[in-house]
């Protein structure tokens, strides 16, 4: 991105600078580095600094005051730390860590400190907002009842978010979770939510392969990526998330609504411990410090859904943690878990037999989506889970089983199609009232007679269908919200007319065959 | 325990007796002789620090040293530090020892970076200043520093009163960045 630069607006700026310079004391306190090693250093002096208030290295690098003990002070330091020696002086800034907020950050890509690192031009420090503030009283939130549509079918059907939810995203690694994410932010276009996505820990290439895809759907015009990558030091990646919280909030205090992913908190939790146990801290579970519990609640307890007093806007999390074999009963996840409002499970059994989104519909749950759900999707898909519920009990049993009566052989076939309608590619997010047509054709048995390696072809010309020759049912059920009867009537027409249309094009082909399997 | 901890107690419990013997200023001085000895003689510093020397030989050394060069009360907690492996602190033990003299006495003593020698009205001007700022007696330690190009520094305690021009700069510098 070329900075324009011109020449009279320099002048102004120096100008302006000119007429303020005025000869005046500056009076700030002051320490001296006694030692530094592993990103801290430690410092002596600097009697009445804050906690967490950021301070000055003799080189202009910036540090955090950590811990404030008896003789000395802990201070995490952002950045190399070989350009701080012993002896060096250290200056109080009189600041809590804030980042920059507002519009100008959008399209963005910047660090835990707000600084731009995408070589663009630098962004205003006018507005600021601490990293650090409490989340939201009781008093001033309210419900969760607004959808915030993934576009995804399994989630949006199953697991429904709203805005102003947590859900959490968890499963091992490779298997789809930061594409869920992204998928999600993909969907927002036009929605008015504007996302942050936050990279905690990644490798650089993974950050700019994200930066390509959302730029790629034209994403990046209402979103933010926040970078603290594995190459970052540990107290930047600390720093990331709730620098990326405090910049989502500031469209969620004004009354507008915001997304924002950390990807990922376990890679946070770590660079915590890191920092942690380097400043003396007792160490607990897995080497964990006793306030990790309190690192993630108080970040995730931002995200809310505020009073219309406050303006109604909301803030919408999505965490994702990182298991190790499929472990969620390890000390992170299960702790983040009892945080947020549910979670999709994602496996990788599934994702190797080509389930994809590969989420584990028994274990995934919305505690609060329901609420946030179109009426016509809710009642869709209360039979779905059902249906789904049923097939996964009855696969795992016929398994042993070789001859199968007609109606268990039915609700294997009808499960097995099901499961088909679930599967979706990535960065194809889906229209609500598409996702409806095609799990009710799914769940009232409008998919029985298609055989299953023909449902994907069924899908992607049922939604074509929908753009064009049955826009009318499409607008109906967007304008209705809700499974009337003449809703469900023009849906059912619909769906007829459309498979007796794509039976004439399999005859018309072929060697395809329409026979069940 | 921490170095400083060790010598904050130290220090604080040898204070209190030459205060209650008064004996402050004798001990004061010792101190002083003592701490300019372990800047100024390496073999010294060794001495106190090297964990190879026998804690016999280590106090026989010090008796012999210092038995008739300084007074019997500093010569007895110089022994003391020494039964009790604390000799490697000597050094942080008398500046702590300093503190609590200038703290008792009410002095302040302040470090001035001057771009430029000061006259003794400006010196006086100064100590004058800060005599009303902090009501307590001032002991100025004056350096010439050609780097703050106009100007001078002040430092006193853990604050610094920046009045030198390479420090405006510095900052004007920070402001047009921001800007």
């Amino acid at each position: 991105m070329a900075i324009d630069l011109k020449p009279e607006e320099v002048s102004a700026i120096l100008k302006k600078q000119l007429a303020d310079f005025r000869l005046h004391t500056e009076i700030y306190e002051v320490g001296t580095v006694i030692s530094v090693g592993d990103g801290i250093a430690r410092v002596h002096g600097l009697s009445k600094v804050m906690a967490g208030e950021l301070v000055e290295f003799s080189g202009g690098l910036m540090g955090m005051a950590l811990n404030l003990e008896e003789e000395n002070v802990g201070i995490a330091v952002f950045g190399d730390e070989k350009m701080v020696r012993e002896g060096d002086e250290v200056k109080r800034t009189d600041t809590i860590a804030s980042v920059p907020t507002g519009e100008a950050l959008i399209g963005r890509i910047v660090d835990a400190l707000g600084n731009p690192i995408d070589g663009g031009a630098p962004i205003s420090r006018d507005e600021l907002l601490q990293i650090e503030t409490k989340a939201p009283g009781i008093i001033d939130r309210q419900d969760v009842k607004e959808p915030l549509q993934t576009g995804i079918k399994v989630i949006d059907a199953l697991t429904p978010i709203g805005r102003g939810q947590r859900e959490l995203i968890i499963g091992d690694r490779k298997t789809g979770k930061t594409s869920i994410a992204i998928d999600t932010i993909i969907n927002q276009r036009g929605e008015n939510v504007y996302c942050f996505y936050v990279a905690i820990g990644q490798k650089r290439s993974t950050v700019v392969k994200v930066h390509e895809t959302l730029k790629q759907h034209g994403a990046m015009e209402y979103t933010t990526i926040i970078a603290a990558t594995a190459s970052d030091p540990a107290p930047m990646q600390f720093l990331a998330p709730y620098s990326g919280c405090a910049m989502a909030e500031h469209y969620r205090d004004s009354g507008r609504h915001a997304l924002i992913i950390y990807d990922d908190l376990t890679k946070q939790a770590q660079a915590y411990r890191q920092l942690s146990l380097l400043l003396r801290r007792p160490p607990g579970r897995e080497a964990f410090p006793g306030d990790i519990f309190y690192l993630h609640s108080r970040l995730l307890e931002r995200a809310a859904k505020m009073s219309d007093k406050k303006g109604a806007g909301s803030l919408t999390a999505l965490p994702v943690i990182e298991t190790q074999a499929n472990d969620v009963s390890a000390y992170i996840p299960t702790n983040v878990i009892s945080i947020t409002d549910g979670q999709i499970f994602l496996e990788s059994n599934l994702f190797h037999a080509g389930q994809r989104p590969a989420i584990n519909a028994g274990l995934s749950v919305s505690r609060v989506g329901g609420d946030a759900q179109i009426k016509a999707m809710k009642k869709t898909a209360g039979s779905l889970r059902l249906d789904l519920a049923q097939y996964r009990e009855l696969a795992a049993f016929s398994q042993f089983a070789s001859d199968l009566d007609a109606a268990t052989r039915r609700q294997l076939d009808r499960g097995a199609r099901l499961m088909e309608i679930m599967k979706q590619g990535v960065n194809d997010p889906l229209d609500v009232a598409k996702q409806v047509f095609i799990i009710y054709a799914g769940v009232n048995g409008h998919l029985d007679d298609i055989s299953i390696e023909r449902v994907p072809e069924f899908q992607a010309r049922l939604n074509e269908a929908l753009d064009s020759e049955y826009i009318d049912a499409v607008r109906l059920l967007n304008k209705e919200k809700e499974l009337t009867e003449e809703v469900k009537n023009a849906i059912d027409e619909a769906l007829v007319s459309f498979k007796q249309n794509f039976a004439k094009e399999t005859e018309e082909t072929p060697g395809s065959s329409t026979a069940s399997s | 325990m921490s170095s400083t901890r060790i010598a904050e107690r130290y220090a604080r419990a040898f204070f209190e007796l030459a205060r209650d013997n008064d004996e402050v200023d004798k001990v004061i001085s010792d101190v002083s002789a003592i701490r300019t000895l372990t800047m100024k003689s390496r073999d010294f510093h060794e001495f106190l620090i090297n964990p190879g020397i026998k804690q016999d030989t280590r106090i026989h050394l010090i008796g012999e040293l210092f038995e008739s060069r300084i007074s019997p009360l500093s010569h007895r907690f110089l022994l003391f530090l020494a039964r009790k492996k604390r000799l490697a602190h000597l050094n942080e033990i008398c500046l702590r020892l300093e503190g609590l003299y200038d703290l008792h006495k009410g002095i302040l003593k302040v470090q001035i970076d001057s771009a430029e020698e000061l006259s003794i009205d400006q010196r006086q001007a100064f100590i004058l200043r800060f005599q009303r700022k902090f009501h307590k007696a001032i002991q100025p330690n004056v350096r010439i520093k050609p780097d703050l190009i106009a100007g001078f520094t002040v430092r006193a305690g853990d604050t610094i009163y920046d009045c030198s021009v390479a420090g405006m700069l510095e900052t004007f510098k920070k402001n047009i960045i921001k800007a």
